[in-house]
């Protein structure tokens, strides 16, 4: 007859045995396969996009919360705690906030931004943790490239550099650009927009571009498999010129059930549907994940 | 005679307060002075405390505890009942007071501490994704500071948010611990005695809760009376540290968390024993199960009336799932401490925890998403609850009486 002791060491034994298995069985089952997935998470009204191949990631925005977290939790390998890339399409609440957190308890590899200073609380606490854990900060306009493993993007939105984007290297040039603050638009405006291949799954991320954009990015789009539409569907974005060049099959709307803006607007869910895209709404159907192989036929689902 | 005296001394007193704040409803007010609470996230806003005030501002900037600020804004009120309302401050003007200089003299252990649990919840926030991370540190600290918002719900669905509650287990554990790896050291007084500050330091760490200072003055109780050599008395116990409460505090018989911390430890007494026959055969979650059953029977009114639904299945789940908690908080133990020293040795620790952490994760989230799991009543009045623990106590009377025959 063993004594308590030697039972209590043994019932310890093969808890830690049991705990390994586990942790064997969930290693194997969330292991890294070869096809892409990109993922449009739920997270109210804002946005934020996973880009997801074998164990690279490339986020793009996070949302107006920490919702992106749980997101990211569900569609990355436990053992993975690094983010290759970071987008902030706009640095506007709806699209960085959630960020502030990834940046935080993530290594993040890069974070791309776009070229403007939005002065708020959340972008400069972003900025700040970003110094913190010495983010490599990248400035990106049209004509530069991403390439995520097998995943080849290619940045089509704002046309120009801005100066702004010193406002992430340092208090000395900060103080210099708030001194003479160039840009007077609207931050949509010079939204980054990605145009993303990975065979023959090309799809395409808006960030919160309007027609104006729209106009200037048609002449060199032709038609994709996915489309974030952007900003969240509202009516000044998504004109009939632009849905009918990209003729998307798939076009996922990220939003929140009760918005004050009125988003998706009917006349943007209507040109989609008269293209023939299937829609996708983050407010009705959650998390929207579509898989792919890159071999001309993809997968759809929900969570 | 005395304490009834005392208790209605403060009741009287927390009642001036209260018609004082009452005059300045809907006012345009300025208010200095500490944050008092840990800040609670809650979607894109950050709740605190100021004293009886509630405020709510941005997510950003994070304040933290023990900060010293200015606020201006309007005084809202919320009235509970007739006796208690919660005072509110929504998205008011707010400002960060540079600390006086002199005060960084002394050492502030509540800081300290404060600053410690921040610091161990980084830990787990850095190994573990969501929400794993936020389900651990609400294990092992209480913390309900980060839960995701439906993984909350699942929780409250499946009846299963006592376990981010820092309660009585949690008090066990640490005075457990703190003791087991003492002895032999020190004189088993001194262990005891270092026991209960630690208990105290943890008390204060997880936020100081009405269910964790319960547990944590009866626990106290208990290894105190062990030193004197006397043989601790549950019901006793629970109904010095219930006293002592509602003397501190009258308005805490408002908190849902102390009705039901009391209910529910009521239950595991009185209950339980009786449950003991029926539970005993089933293999490994008996006990779980029978704890389970006691508590609910406790505290199901309270649910019922407070929050208007019921987890009918409650037992199933935690039956599944309670049996994980220990080997979760000696995980995250070694976990958050093993972070601390070397954040590499944390993410190993990670893993493992991660395992348990999923299982729970799991099964709370599948539970939870069914519809069938949880019944919506609403508009319960408080007799019916009173009226149930009338019946519950005489029929538990009754049994004991029948019983001595």
């Amino acid at each position: 007859m063993a004594s308590r002791s030697e039972r209590r060491l043994w019932s310890r034994l093969n808890l830690g045995l049991v705990m390994m298995l586990g942790l064997m069985f969930l290693a194997w089952w969330q292991r890294p396969d070869n096809k892409l997935r990109v993922v449009v998470c739920d997270v109210g009204q804002g946005d934020a996009v996973l880009v997801s191949w074998k164990s690279y990631q490339l986020l793009v925005d996070g949302g107006p919360d920490n919702s992106v977290l749980s997101c990211l939790g569900k569609n990355m390998g436990f053992w993975d705690r690094k983010i290759e890339a970071v987008v902030v399409t706009h640095p506007q609440a709806d699209h960085m906030t959630g960020l502030i957190e990834v940046v935080e308890r993530y290594e993040v590899g890069k974070l791309i931004v776009a070229n403007v200073v939005n002065d708020t609380s959340e972008f400069w606490r972003l900025r700040q943790v970003v110094e913190e854990k010495q983010v490599e900060v990248k400035e990106l306009i049209k004509g530069d490239r991403l390439r995520l493993g097998a995943v080849e993007l290619r940045v089509l939105w704002p046309k120009e550099r801005g100066g702004e984007s010193l406002a992430w290297k340092g208090e000395d040039e900060l103080v210099q650009v708030l001194g003479e603050k160039t840009f007077q638009g609207d931050v949509n405006e010079v939204s980054l927009v990605l145009l993303g291949s990975f065979g023959k799954f090309d799809f395409l991320l808006t960030g919160d571009i309007g027609e104006k954009e729209e106009r200037e990015l048609v002449e060199e789009l032709g038609p994709v498999e996915l489309l974030k539409v952007a900003h969240h569907g509202s009516r000044y974005s998504s004109s009939q010129r632009f849905i009918e060049q990209v003729r998307p099959e798939i076009g996922v709307i990220s939003v929140s059930k009760k918005n004050r803006f009125g988003h998706p607007t009917q006349t943007v869910l209507d040109r989609l549907t008269e293209v023939g895209a299937k829609i996708m709404r983050t407010d009705k159907d959650g998390m929207v994940r579509i898989i792919t192989e890159g071999r001309g036929d993809y997968r759809v689902e929900v969570d | 005679m005395i304490y009834l005296v005392v208790v209605w001394l403060r009741f009287f007193n927390s009642f001036q307060t209260e018609a004082n704040l009452r005059g300045l409803e809907n006012k345009e007010i300025k208010l200095m002075g500490k944050i008092s609470s840990e800040p609670i996230l809650q979607g894109s806003s950050q709740k605190f405390k100021m004293g009886r005030i509630e405020v709510r501002v941005k997510q950003y900037p994070k304040y933290e505890y023990g900060q010293n600020v200015q606020v201006f804004g309007s005084l809202q009120r919320r009235e509970t009942n007739r006796w208690y309302s919660v005072f509110s401050l929504m998205y008011p003007d707010i400002k960060v007071i540079e600390a006086d200089r002199v005060k960084f003299i002394g050492f502030d252990w509540k800081e300290g501490l404060m600053n410690l649990r921040r610091r161990v919840e980084k830990v787990f926030n850095q190994s573990l994704p969501e929400p794993e991370a936020s389900l651990l540190a609400g294990i092992v600290l209480g913390a309900k500071r980060g839960l995701p918002y439906e993984f909350w719900q699942a929780l409250q669905r499946t009846g299963t948010l006592h376990i981010v509650v820092a309660s009585g287990y949690n008090v066990t554990v640490v005075i457990g611990v703190v003791i087991g790896y003492l002895a032999g050291w020190v004189k088993r007084r001194t262990a005891v005695m270092l026991g209960i500050l630690a208990i105290i330091g943890y008390t204060v760490m997880a936020g100081a809760d009405a269910a964790i200072v319960r547990a944590a003055i009866m626990g106290s109780l208990i290894y105190f009376g062990q030193v004197l050599g006397r043989k601790a008395d549950g019901v006793r116990l629970l109904i010095v540290a219930v006293m002592g409460m509602v003397a501190y505090e009258p308005r805490i018989i408002w908190d849902v968390g102390f009705q039901l911390s009391v209910m529910a430890t009521s239950g595991l007494m009185f209950v339980g024993p009786l449950l003991e026959t029926v539970f005993k055969r089933v293999w490994l979650v008996g006990g779980d199960m029978r704890d389970t059953v006691a508590a609910q029977i406790g505290v199901w009114p309270i649910l019922l009336i407070t929050f208007g639904n019921l987890s009918v299945f409650a037992v199933v789940v935690n039956s599944l799932i309670l049996w994980l908690v220990p080997v979760v908080m000696g995980l995250g133990g070694i976990l958050g401490i093993g972070g601390l020293i070397w954040q590499p040795l944390g993410q190993v620790m990670g893993w493992l925890a991660y395992v348990p952490l999923t299982m729970m994760v799991r099964v709370i989230e599948w539970f939870g998403s069914q519809s069938w799991m949880s019944w919506q009543v609403e508009g319960i009045s408080w007799w019916w609850g009173l009226g149930y623990y009338l019946v519950l106590a005489c029929l538990l009377i009754r049994r004991s009486y029948g019983k001595q025959k």
